[in-house]
């Protein structure tokens, strides 16, 4: 079952569909067609990524302490906000001392995954973390840095010695167990992100298929009852897009806490 | 130093957004019809276990919140935030059924 391409694809696709067969070739991987090597989420990730650095580049030089605009003060609360569920708030409240340090990697992907959850309502996009590849690849850039964070804190053997448990002659089980735990990290936020974004999409395709049925069916016996039923399938929707909006937004504040949450259990100091 | 640090860990940031492209879909034979039949009537019947059970535990966590905030009005907002992430763990679990749903069945 081909995937439907959007436009923006499909013309990523004429301008650097050559460059993408090479680098494929390069590692040896064949694209499912060679005609569009590069993918839906793929292209939506380029979009996200350009969007997201005209957006701050536009920013940077517009920032003022003294008169902050109306753009600044809105994205400021991104950062902080009286409800203290900020990015810079969360990390303050998860990790015990040095939690600034942190706030550019725990930041970038945030706003990647918030950005990348939002843009699926325009119509001309999917959301790239709908695809399974992307929230595995920030999971996995929160793994690999959460644990380097609890290594350099700690160095190996310290950090060893958190797996440990809190008496020594049960660490022979928990040892295991919290290996599967931690592994386990990586595979929930992999399926969380992916699944609530997949199937908030899903539950709007479904429900706008539904709510055009009855206009099509119509269409061909009594074109004119079926023009007046078209009315439903532009309110209808509107709804689940705006579920989708709710369930992306509360997913990027998960995707943040549980990163600070970890890494503030990695750098924890006993006493 | 530090701009030049923070500019190259911004570019790696930016090229991670390049690894998705190396996934490309895997291609699976059908099962026979018999099987495909019963992973259908599995499908449904483990999604609804789930979502029934996830429905119960959330409700457990939407009653305690709204005690809780009813007995403190003034730690609504903290209350507010554990009672969000608390569901979002069970939603979870709930998803973890769907993922396997939706690799299962193939139609």
């Amino acid at each position: 079952m081909a995937e439907h391409l959007n436009w923006f694809t499909i013309l990523l696709n004429h301008w650097f569909g050559g460059a993408a067969n090479a680098l494929l070739r390069l590692v040896h991987v064949a694209p499912v067609d060679p005609n569009y090597p590069i993918p839906n989420f793929v292209a939506a990730t380029v979009a996200v990524t350009l969007l997201a650095s005209i957006f701050f580049l536009w920013l940077r030089p517009r920032l003022s302490a003294g008169h902050p605009g109306a753009t600044q003060q809105v994205m400021e609360m991104i950062l902080t906000n009286p409800m203290g569920v900020g990015i810079r708030d969360l990390l303050d409240q998860n990790i015990q001392h040095g939690a600034r340090e942190f706030l550019p990697l725990v930041g970038s992907i945030s706003i990647f995954i918030l950005f990348s959850n939002v843009i699926s309502i325009v119509p001309a996009f999917n959301s790239p973390t709908g695809h399974p590849s992307v929230p595995f690849a920030c999971a996995m850039l929160t793994f690999v840095y959460y644990n380097w964070t609890g290594l350099r804190h700690h160095g190996p053997v310290g950090y060893a010695k958190h797996f440990a448990g809190p008496v020594p002659w049960l660490s022979w089980l928990i040892f295991p167990v919290e290996i599967i735990s931690h592994s386990a990290r990586l595979l929930s936020l992999t399926v969380r992100l992916w699944a609530n974004i997949f199937a908030s999409e899903l539950i709007y395709v479904i429900f706008l298929g539904l709510a055009m049925a009855p206009a099509q069916a119509l269409s061909h016996s009594h074109p004119s009852f079926g023009f007046a039923l078209d009315i439903f399938p532009l309110i209808i929707p509107v709804a689940f897009i705006g579920l989708h909006l709710f369930v992306g937004i509360v997913q990027t504040f998960v995707f943040t806490i549980l990163p600070a949450l970890y890494i503030g259990m990695a750098t924890a100091d006993e006493h | 130093m530090k701009k030049i640090a923070g500019f190259f860990a911004l570019m790696m940031v930016a090229g991670m957004s390049a690894v998705p492209a190396f996934a490309q879909e895997a291609a699976a034979g059908k099962p026979p019809e018999h099987v495909a039949t019963a992973i259908a009537i599995a499908a449904g019947f483990s999604m609804a276990i789930a979502a029934g059970l996830c429905g119960l535990g959330q409700g457990r966590v939407g009653a305690a919140a709204c005690e809780g905030i009813a007995r403190n009005p003034g730690a609504a907002g903290e209350i507010r935030t554990a009672m969000i992430l608390g569901l979002v763990f069970i939603e979870t679990l709930a998803l973890f059924t769907l993922a396997i749903v939706f690799v299962k069945v193939a139609y």
